[in-house]
């Protein structure tokens, strides 16, 4: 098999990740002041991390490259529709709040979308719809009230 | 001493450990949640208790939900954490054959012991340990950072160069922000809420329950079946424990052992109690059929560990397990720091919670004893209700650390990170390690180069330091001669096949 079949997705996503941190890592480290008074300074720990960032990502690569049985020995977990629309979802949830929706009405619409989402069943729906009134209304009251939480407010 | 050990009897502090212990046992059993999560969950909710009572209520967390993953162990053959995963070996199989009973009261019998096992030493060498690292300088402490994180990184699950990447990628996360060492900004990207860096608590709410969240979404349509357990009581004669006996100290003094080791988890003692416990057994070839040695060696250990981990948490402030750098964070939030100067400045605080940890596994044990029969029934939470619920209140615990949502906005993108890492087979153990320990790491190393005029080779004249950093590049020559060596054994197949990873 051809060494580059041969490398597996995860080892793939580890050597792009450390060359993207280290490149911004070494990016970032020459615009951080030479140090004042001591012999290392601030950029030193970075530049170090950054180096051996891009040695661990090359040093995954070539492992996975002569790992016997190629990339089916250590191929990435499968992935789940239901995860990706969870990931959006909880983004959605997030940028409802930061847009001044406050807290109650985001969270009483992410709980309900998010049951039968998860469930993959539209029996889950109503279900769904009492718990997130419960979270939404119940949680506001609880944190606001009793632990002196403060939420995000309407704007 | 003596008033430490009052304040952890207090009608309030026994509460705290009562509520810690309990809900620790109960999401412990639950597979999908578990001990690091709850105690994420938690720490916004302490900010308004007293110190004393927020320790002693994240220390019940950490001791019930390290016990209780024994249920799930047993009656799904899912461990409810990473912890007893050794536990479903064998005692599903004696689940599987009318003994869940006798299989969850062995373990519970074990955790107790193990538990109590790993008290005494963390009485009797946090004194001495705490005296000795108050006499050590900044090359030691940054040798011994160096060494948690190489040996967090090496012995985490699979491949050593990713557990290297995870531990680097925690070390990376905690740059960003004001340095302590000057003062100087830094990677903020000339945002102003970057200049704090990223917040522990969001950092630790987004690898250890978002992460988790995204998983179970994953499996939301795979619920397991619980086996019932029967009528009536199980509980092992004398005779039983008796023979156990050198297997129950045995694998509790790995535990604690395991468990000092800076950054080293409850898994892998249990996993080396398990190993050593086959070794040593007259019947090796039960093991993983439904023994009561692989029960009593697993559950003995993973509980040593919680006492064996606190260890260099008080002494050094250096976690002894990822999950205590949440206990680590309660405490920084708390304005305790942990280190050799602790048991001076807050000395009733530690012998406190010495106390609690006793007490909270005497609790563990009445509440598993004549609890696990209604555990049982309410482990499999569908994972529809737990991924809204537990991401609600996740993004309340990151808003209240700061009232901003740029920490909610970090924690997501930390679960996210989390995610990718668990699907890439990244270990996060040794990221959230990284992440808590690279601030002390480059404080320590910058002012060790300062004393020694920016020289490296100073070292030299540190031989504790220097020794420090061999075990450190020794963990990392290890990996390699195991490879070589387990090539050559015979046998490695078929345990392989019994003892899939």
């Amino acid at each position: 098999m051809p060494v580059l079949q041969r490398i597996d997705g995860a080892a793939l996503f580890v050597f792009a990740v450390s060359l993207l941190i280290a490149g911004v890592l070494l990016v970032g480290a020459r615009s951080i002041a030479p140090p004042l008074f001591d012999p290392v300074g601030s950029a030193a720990l970075p530049r170090a991390c950054a180096v051996a960032l891009i040695a661990i990502g090359s040093g995954t690569l070539l492992q996975s490259a002569l790992r016997p049985g190629g990339a089916a020995a250590a191929a990435p977990l499968p992935f789940r529709t239901a995860t990706l629309a969870t990931m959006v979802l909880m983004a959605l949830y997030l940028l409802a709040m930061q847009l001044g929706l406050g807290f109650v009405l985001p969270t009483i619409a992410f709980v309900a979308v998010s049951v039968p989402l998860v469930s993959a069943s539209a029996r889950s729906i109503p279900l769904g719809i009492g718990l997130a009134l419960l979270l939404g209304v119940g949680a506001s009251w609880l944190f606001s009230e009793v632990f002196f939480v403060d939420l995000p407010a309407v704007r | 001493m003596i008033e430490g050990f009052i304040d952890a009897i207090g009608p309030m502090a026994l509460l705290w450990t009562l509520i810690g212990t309990a809900a620790g046992v109960l999401v412990g059993a639950i597979p999908g949640l578990g001990g690091g999560m709850l105690m994420a969950l938690c720490l916004p909710l302490t900010f308004s208790m007293e110190p004393l009572n927020a320790i002693l209520l994240l220390i019940g967390i950490h001791t019930g939900s390290v016990s209780g993953g024994l249920i799930s162990a047993t009656l799904l053959k899912m461990p409810g954490t990473p912890s007893s995963v050794m536990s479903t070996f064998d005692g599903h199989p004696m689940a599987e054959r009318g003994e869940a009973e006798r299989a969850l009261s062995l373990g519970i019998g074990a955790s107790l012991i193990g538990g109590i096992v790993a008290g005494i030493a963390l009485a009797l060498l946090a004194p001495p340990l705490s005296f000795w690292a108050l006499k050590i300088g900044p090359w030691e402490l940054a040798a011994l950072i160096l060494m948690a994180l190489v040996l967090v990184a090496a012995i985490a699950k699979g491949s050593m160069l990713k557990g290297l990447f995870s531990a680097l990628l925690g070390v990376v996360a905690a740059l960003p922000g004001l340095a302590a060492s000057d003062g100087q900004l830094r990677y903020t990207f000339g945002s102003d809420d970057m200049a704090t860096g990223f917040r522990l608590l969001p950092v630790l709410l987004g690898i250890f329950v978002i992460s988790q969240l995204l998983i179970q979404a994953d499996k939301a349509l795979n619920v397991g079946s619980v086996i019932r357990l029967k009528r009536g009581t199980a509980f092992p004669r004398l005779a039983t424990w008796k023979s156990q006996a050198t297997n129950i100290l045995r694998s509790s003094a790995i535990g604690t052992f395991v468990g000092i080791l800076p950054g080293v988890g409850a898994s892998i003692s249990s996993m080396v109690a398990y190993g050593v416990a086959r070794a040593m057994s007259r019947t090796p070839e039960k093991f993983g059929t439904g023994h009561d040695e692989g029960v009593v060696a697993s559950e003995a250990a993973n509980n040593a560990n919680v006492g064996g981990a606190m260890i260099p948490l008080i002494t050094l402030g250096i976690p002894g397990a990822p999950v205590d750098a949440l206990l680590l964070g309660a405490m920084i939030m708390h304005q305790i720091q942990p280190g050799p100067l602790l048991f001076q400045t807050n000395g009733d605080l530690v012998w406190a919670m010495i106390a609690a940890y006793f007490i909270s596994n005497l609790m563990m044990f009445a509440i598993m004893i004549l609890g696990y029969r209604k555990i049982a029934n309410v482990i499999t939470i569908p994972a529809q209700f737990l991924v809204p619920v537990v991401f609600v209140f996740c993004v309340i615990g990151s808003y209240s650390v700061g009232n901003r949502l740029f920490d909610v906005w970090v924690m997501l993108g930390f679960g996210l990170l989390g995610y990718c890492l668990e699907r890439a087979r990244v270990p996060l153990g040794p990221f959230v390690i990284g992440f808590v320990l690279a601030a002390p790491f480059e404080e320590e190393l910058r002012t060790a180069l300062q004393l020694s005029d920016g020289s490296l080779m100073a070292i030299l004249d540190h031989p504790v330091a220097l020794a420090f950093v061999v075990f450190a590049i020794l963990m990392l020559a290890l990996p390699m001669l195991r490879g070589r060596l387990s090539a050559q054994l015979p046998g490695n197949a078929a345990d392989k096949k019994r003892f899939p990873e």
